[in-house]
């Protein structure tokens, strides 16, 4: 009975609840306060958190496939969470942890992702368009083809990282590590490459020039 | 801006790209700065891309009477042996062949090379070209080329030394842009030069020839049509499928090997639609940025709407091919004096939904599947006397209905803009906007959607008031963030038997 007032959305206050290995696919759970919650394996396939409050929540291994998550994550555990084609547009993901998260074809434009752990996450092919990134562990992660056009991604850490046809077109890389990064044909016109770190990178066919 | 990037040990690649290659110099000409030419724009090949791409741009010699003149660089010999029965044919239909290659057992031997309008030029090992993979297509008619130098070992990096020969890696990048494919051809005869110049002469006799002809207004490198055009990027679609299909399975490669591989062919497969939407571009002088202009408008409004991602993802998309759907025939073209302009007369009123010749081009590209549906219902109008299907209000895609509206807007726009350009006055953009939003708006409720007019209104005084709508020309190596799961939906589902249509 419960759950079922849950799912369709009707209790709007969940801080702390112990919601883990719930099914909660294709719930309704749109501004409802989850803070601190523990979804750990729970199922959000397809479900719309659209303004939820997830500060401090627990999701580790929850399946999120689809799920509308333009919520807030602040601080988040979302460790091997499936995120693949979640919608987290605008999310604010400030110091989550998505370790061997699941982000294919995710949707981070304009995320705020500073200070996030994201070591050695696939985000190939991300749309990352205006995400702020300061600070962000991105060491080891697949970026090829990502666009990351007006990126903030000052200070973050991209060591190891593949950067393979990545659009860092207008991107702000001030401070950021790139050493050992694979540079191979992306694009960095405009960017801002003050104090970048670039040693041992791979910078063929990279586009490397002021607007 | 660049004040202090930190490259304190160059180890590996840092080293850049071979002084004295062709890519090289090519690059150096369009470095910004340097000169008005637009800066280039690199991806990665793997070779096994490659060769199917230039096979197919190879091939369309054989469909038409282009006689061209092509140059190949082959790295070595053996290479070009491998080609040599298929060069054969592609010979007897061109004007000339260059063939340049580090000559190996057989090269000059091969029938091939000693036919009268084959050119063998042997590369010294040491010549960076020999390090480089380019095919270069010059006529009238058609132009084509895929400019590529080979990563070094040191190159690949962490991820080790491929294991088969159709791994081995490449960038570079392949165009149809005529100005560019004649600039690359000189580079190249002048390249010929240090080996034999009397051949490099006679070469340049020939492309200076082809580029007489390229500039006269019935040449179709300049003009891309359903029949040329269309039928060359068909064939590039569908080799580049062959691949994917026979694929080199049975070869023992590793999956993620073999997925490295098929993003590839899925990535140059949408390559090749966006640099035909690209030549539409260039080769409309009125209106020359009409594919970004309207794929940014598109995504604009579609977030005012407040639509899902993927939805906002495949506008985008559609806005950048849209004007591929408009592609017409050749002889249309060459009649009438314009080329795939966008369509303003009143269409007639269908009863059946006739297939789009320029959307069934797309439609080749399963992955493409919905920009298509969204393509060929660009021209329904609100009040069901559209074309193709004649569908009314709502039943038009929500897609169709924006991309309809924005790409009309983005005509009168482009319109209006070079008008004034053209009269000598100041560009007032403020002014521009507004007069092209009235052009629209006297159509509401008849062809647009008066929700979408209201819509586009705001962005419209939103930009007015300041709000900047950066329009960024696509990155078209890096195209992949555009598709999805869903980019294989249908929108709309069709009955074969009556063409008419429904909705799901």
């Amino acid at each position: 009975m419960e759950m079922d007032a849950i799912r369709a959305g009707k209790v709007k206050q969940l801080a702390g609840a112990d919601l883990a290995d719930e099914d909660l696919s294709h719930a309704d759970l749109s501004r409802v306060n989850l803070a601190g919650a523990t979804l750990n394996g729970a199922s959000l396939h397809r479900a719309n958190l659209s303004g939820a409050i997830l500060d401090g929540a627990s999701l580790m291994g929850c399946q999120l496939v689809e799920a509308n998550l333009r919520a807030n994550l602040l601080g988040a555990n979302l460790m091997q969470a499936d995120l693949t084609e979640a919608d987290l547009r605008g999310a604010n993901l400030r110091g989550a942890n998505l370790m061997q998260s699941r982000l294919a074809h995710t949707a981070l434009a304009g995320a705020f992702l500073s200070g996030a752990n994201l070591m050695g996450v696939s985000l190939s092919g991300v749309d990352l368009r205006g995400a702020d990134l300061r600070g962000a562990n991105l060491s080891g992660a697949n970026l090829s083809g990502a666009n990351l056009t007006q990126a903030d991604l000052q200070g973050a850490i991209l060591s190891e990282a593949n950067l393979e046809e990545a659009d860092l077109r207008d991107a702000n890389l001030a401070g950021a590590n790139l050493t050992g990064a694979n540079l191979l044909c992306a694009d960095l016109e405009g960017a801002n490459l003050n104090g970048t770190t670039l040693v041992s990178a791979c910078l063929k066919g990279t586009v490397l020039e002021k607007t | 801006m660049i004040r202090s990037i930190k490259i304190a040990h160059v180890v590996a690649c840092t080293a850049g790209m071979l002084e004295g290659s062709i890519l090289q110099t090519l690059k150096d000409a369009h470095r910004s700065g340097q000169s008005n030419k637009p800066p280039l724009n690199f991806g990665v090949y793997y070779k096994n891309t490659l060769v199917a791409l230039c096979h197919a741009l190879e091939d369309a010699i054989l469909a038409a009477d282009y006689q061209p003149l092509m140059i190949t660089a082959f790295q070595r010999g053996k290479w070009y042996l491998q080609e040599a029965d298929r060069y054969a044919e592609i010979a007897d239909r061109s004007r000339q062949v260059v063939i340049l290659a580090a000559p190996e057992t057989g090269f000059a031997e091969h029938p091939t090379s000693q036919k009268s309008n084959v050119a063998l030029v042997s590369l010294d090992q040491a010549d960076p070209v020999a390090q480089e993979w380019h095919l270069i297509i010059v006529s009238p008619n058609y132009m084509a080329m895929v400019l590529c130098q080979e990563l070094s070992d040191a190159d690949y990096g962490a991820a080790g030394l491929p294991n088969q020969d159709l791994e081995r890696k490449f960038y570079g990048f392949w165009t149809f842009e005529p100005n560019l494919v004649l600039e690359t051809a000189e580079l190249a005869i002048a390249h010929v030069a240090r080996y034999n110049p009397d051949l490099q002469q006679r070469l340049s006799q020939q492309i200076n020839e082809i580029a007489t002809l390229s500039h006269s207004e019935s040449a179709l490198c300049g003009l891309p049509t359903i029949d040329h055009m269309g039928e060359i990027v068909s064939r590039v679609i569908d080799y580049l499928q062959t691949n994917q299909e026979s694929g080199i399975r049975s070869q023992g490669l590793a999956i993620t090997s073999q997925s490295f591989l098929d993003d590839n062919l899925i990535s140059n497969e949408l390559q090749a639609y966006l640099r035909v939407a690209q030549l539409i571009d260039q080769t409309d002088l009125s209106n020359p940025m009409a594919a970004v202009e309207v794929a940014t408008l598109a995504e604009a409004i579609g977030q005012l709407l407040d639509l899902p991602a993927w939805q906002l993802h495949r506008l985008r998309l559609a806005g950048l091919l849209h004007r591929i759907a408009f592609l017409q025939a050749t002889e249309t073209v060459l009649s009438s004096g314009t080329s795939s302009r966008y369509q303003d007369e009143t269409p007639s009123i269908p009863l059946t939904c006739p297939l789009v010749p320029g959307v069934q081009v797309l439609r080749r590209m399963q992955r493409l599947r919905a920009a298509a549906t969204i393509l060929a219902h660009q021209t329904e109008w609100w009040n069901g006397s559209g074309q193709p299907a004649g569908l009314v209000g709502d039943e038009i895609p929500i897609e169709s209905r924006i991309l309809g509206l924005v790409a009309d807007f983005q005509t009168h726009l482009a319109h209006f803009r070079s008008a004034q350009v053209n009269a000598g006055a100041p560009v007032d953009m403020g002014d521009l906007l507004t007069q092209a939003l009235t052009g629209c708006r006297a159509q509401q409720g008849d062809r647009w959607d008066p929700k979408l007019i209201e819509t586009l209104g705001l962005l419209i005084s939103a930009l007015q008031q300041g709000f900047e709508l950066p329009i960024a020309l696509p990155k078209i190596a890096s195209g992949l963030w555009l598709l999805d799961s869903r980019s294989e939906e249908e929108l709309l589902a069709y009955s074969p038997q009556s063409h008419t249509v429904t909705k799901e």
